[in-house]
């Protein structure tokens, strides 16, 4: 059995040369020396490190001696997108229905767009999980694409560049009020190093497209 | 070595009158380009194409006014040319570039002679005149990578820019645009969608059909994204292509997906190649033959790669993709909404071109409207050019020349995003002379092809926007030639990651060379700019792009100092 595991809310993947850590509770991202690294490598194909080694990696703030916790594959089975729904940007539905879920959209994301340099990330995935609905029932997958056009439309009206995390925020949010599950998933690239996050439910990411996150490198899913 | 010519002429009191009409003028071109010698005197060099006529009609041209001549000329031809033509009464000789820019085309008066061609030390041994470089022009270039002035960055010599005229009289030099777009803009503004997509098809198929018949076996460098997938797609059912594809090891440059998608759906083999940035020498500037510094370093590879498949094709071209995204209206902009505006009126049309706008440049819909009244109300909008100074001193931002592109002030009556499109336009033939430089082979760009621009010019802007994608009429109007993963890709990959790498494994060696080099010695650098670069976590001037662009002239400078 390990005798050491990720933090919760810590994830890592490969990316280049290199493995990239995301601690989400103190949102940041980091590399670890090269010996240290090294270590990390031969921990997640198995190997106990040495006491040593496990107190170094303690000291980090990105493990914990936590043997029942999680471990690495189960970080490695966020599953990889194949498929995308966007919003369409051409809709022709304005009934009632359409914008009282603009108006709830809209809402969502002057929340996290005004939040988001407020508040830490840690609190800020807590807020958009929030508002679930635990008795309603998750909308079929034709309803679900007209909640994903009132969205697109409402993410018009906000800055776009760099705003990926408010906007994953708010369309949790706005996903969980209507009881549809799905999760953030936070992806980086290195060489150079980029960053990126987006919504994603099983295998189909939402309101991105497909090739906007292909190359990212999964690292960490929170639900 | 491609797109190498020169031509010697006699002028001014001392020419033996008529020298240019018995074609006495002196000439030396490189086999990839065609010279003609034309009855009355005159001299074509490069490809020259009509619609209506083989070339043998150039000796119907009469040459009396050589201004007239090339008149008529540009009216009848295109394809990548340079004319020269003179006459004797009144005394003059006339420089004419084709609009594409595939030719460069730089002379130098002295004495009595004027040396027109390519190669700065073969125009300044003509004129018997020292090498020296203009230090203006050099922060010009560093400025404004992509706009060309007519002052190359050695004193004397100068370019005839594209679609120009320079004339040679007894009352000096002056440059005149003969090709003007702004003949072109708007031209077809109330087309139909559907209408300009068949016009748009057919004339893309005829362009690539004239490319292919001159040049029956190119070799094509696929990126995967739609432009270069396009001409591979038209070329295939015209003439012999081979298909090179470069990836590299970061993942925002390996498109081999698309590139092998393409391959399959028009049944041809592609060849597909990992670059290394171990690869480039960052020492060599390829184009320190050229009198201003034009190479890339990080394409070296790719030229090696391209070259090396050329020979396996026994090909006679490469076709490049170039310029797919300035003529097919890629513009990051609001300014299609006022024309469609100044066009139409106020009509709900205009929130769907709203919406569109937004969805493609990625701008949030209150920065849309606010660009867009703004430039509504303001008469004369000026279209700047971008400039950038990062790295660079207050004294080389102070030596920015802003006198305006011939072409932007000929589109001073045009609209706003007709002003754009044409910027955009001319920033593409300002990048047709570093691929493949030291090739033997040409490399064309047909989408730069006269009929293709100025066809492009004259829809209706908002058109490039349609249903929320960029090239909108582009796709469409390729939509039954390609597959639909590359029609329908909205992304585009990028050789960020490459240069990035390139950078990161020769940061000393860039660092130390921009910090007491010739750049830094004339003031141009800033040498502590440079410095914080050694800092790998500031990433803040750090663009690799930027930084290998300096590099690139220095070394330019190097050669020349």
């Amino acid at each position: 059995m390990r005798n050491v595991v990720l933090k919760p809310h810590v994830g890592y993947c490969v990316a280049g040369p290199h493995l990239i850590f995301l601690d989400a509770e103190r949102d940041r991202y980091c590399m670890l020396a090269g010996r240290l690294e090294a270590h990390v490598r031969d921990w997640a194909t198995g190997d106990i490190p040495e006491p040593a080694v496990i107190a170094e990696l303690v000291a980090t703030g990105l493990f914990e001696r936590a043997p029942n916790s999680r471990t690495a594959s189960e970080l490695s089975s966020v599953p990889r997108c194949t498929r995308a729904l966007c919003g369409s940007h051409s809709t022709t539905d304005r009934s009632p229905g359409y914008w009282l879920r603009f108006l709830w959209a809209c809402s969502c994301l002057v929340f996290f767009n005004a939040l988001r340099d407020r508040l830490s990330l840690r609190i800020l995935l807590t807020l958009s999980g929030a508002p679930r609905k635990q008795n309603r029932k998750p909308p079929d997958p034709e309803a679900l694409i007209s909640f994903l056009d009132s969205f697109s439309d409402a993410a018009l009206l906000f800055p776009r560049k760099d705003r990926c995390l408010p906007d994953a925020l708010a369309l949790r949010a706005f996903l969980a009020w209507q009881a549809y599950p799905s999760r953030i998933v936070f992806g980086v690239q290195s060489e150079p190093f980029q960053a990126h996050c987006w919504v994603q439910s099983d295998n189909t990411v939402l309101v991105q497209d497909l090739e906007t996150v292909m190359g990212f490198s999964p690292i960490l899913a929170l639900p | 070595m491609n797109c190498d010519y020169s031509i010697i002429l006699e002028i001014g009191e001392t020419a033996d009158t008529g020298a240019a009409e018995k074609g006495a003028a002196r000439i030396t071109a490189s086999a990839d380009l065609s010279v003609w010698h034309l009855a009355d005197g005159g001299i074509v060099v490069g490809d020259c194409f009509s619609e209506h006529e083989e070339r043998d009609g150039l000796d119907t041209l009469r040459m009396a006014d050589p201004v007239e001549f090339m008149r008529n000329f540009e009216r009848r031809y295109w394809g990548r040319h340079v004319v020269v033509a003179s006459g004797s009464e009144p005394r003059r000789t006339v420089i004419y570039r084709d609009p594409s820019g595939m030719i460069p085309c730089y002379y130098r008066c002295s004495e009595g002679q004027v040396a027109i061609g390519t190669s700065a030390a073969d125009i300044l041994q003509k004129t018997r005149s020292p090498a020296s470089i203009d230090w203006t022009s050099v922060a010009n270039v560093l400025l404004m990578p992509d706009r060309r002035r007519r002052e190359s960055c050695l004193e004397g010599i100068n370019e005839v820019l594209p679609g120009e005229m320079a004339i040679i009289d007894d009352h000096g030099i002056h440059h005149q645009l003969l090709w003007n777009p702004s003949h072109f803009c708007g031209a077809n503004i109330e087309c139909k969608f559907e209408d300009a997509v068949e016009r748009l098809r057919d004339t893309f198929v005829n362009v690539i059909k004239t490319w292919s018949a001159r040049y029956p076996r190119a070799v094509i460098s696929i990126s995967g994204g739609f432009d270069s997938s396009a001409i591979a797609a038209l070329a295939s059912q015209a003439g012999h292509i081979g298909l090179a594809h470069f990836y590299t090891t970061s993942p925002l440059a390996d498109e081999r997906s698309y590139a092998m998608a393409l391959a399959d759906h028009i049944f041809q083999p592609i060849a597909c190649h990992l670059a290394s940035a171990a690869e480039v020498d960052l020492r060599a500037n390829l184009s320190r033959h050229r009198p201003r510094p034009s190479a890339r370093s990080f394409t070296q590879v790719f030229d090696r790669i391209c070259a090396a498949e050329a020979d396996v094709h026994a090909a006679d071209a490469h076709f490049n993709g170039g310029g797919g995204d300035n003529i097919f209206g890629m513009l990051h902009s609001a300014y299609p909404l006022v024309d469609e505006f100044k066009q139409n009126g106020l009509t709900p049309a205009l929130w769907a071109t709203a919406r569109n706008i937004c969805v493609v440049t990625g701008t949030s819909l209150p920065m849309v409207l606010r660009q867009a009244v703004r430039a509504a109300w303001k008469r004369d909008l000026l279209v700047t050019w971008p400039s950038n100074g990062d790295l660079l001193t207050p004294y080389a931002r102070s030596l920015l020349d802003q006198e305006p592109h011939p072409w932007l002030v000929a589109t001073g009556a045009c609209t706003p995003g007709q002003k754009q499109h044409v910027r955009s336009v001319t920033r593409a033939t300002a990048s047709t002379d570093h691929i493949n430089i030291a090739d033997d082979r040409p490399t064309i760009y047909p989408l730069l092809s006269r009929p293709l621009v100025e066809l492009c010019l004259s829809f209706p802007i908002w058109f490039w926007f349609s249903g929320g994608h960029d090239r909108a009429l582009a796709r469409a109007a390729m939509r039954p030639f390609l597959p639909g993963m590359v029609t329908n890709r909205v992304g585009k990959g990028a050789f960020d990651g490459f240069l990035h790498q390139i950078w990161t494994r020769s940061r000393g060696e860039i660092i130390a060379d921009l910090q007491c080099g010739c750049l830094a010695s004339h003031g141009l650098v800033d040498p502590r700019a440079i410095a914080s670069l050694e800092d790998a976590s500031n990433n803040s001037l750090a663009k690799p792009t930027r930084i290998l662009h300096l590099h690139e002239v220095e070394m330019w400078c190097r050669a020349w100092a």
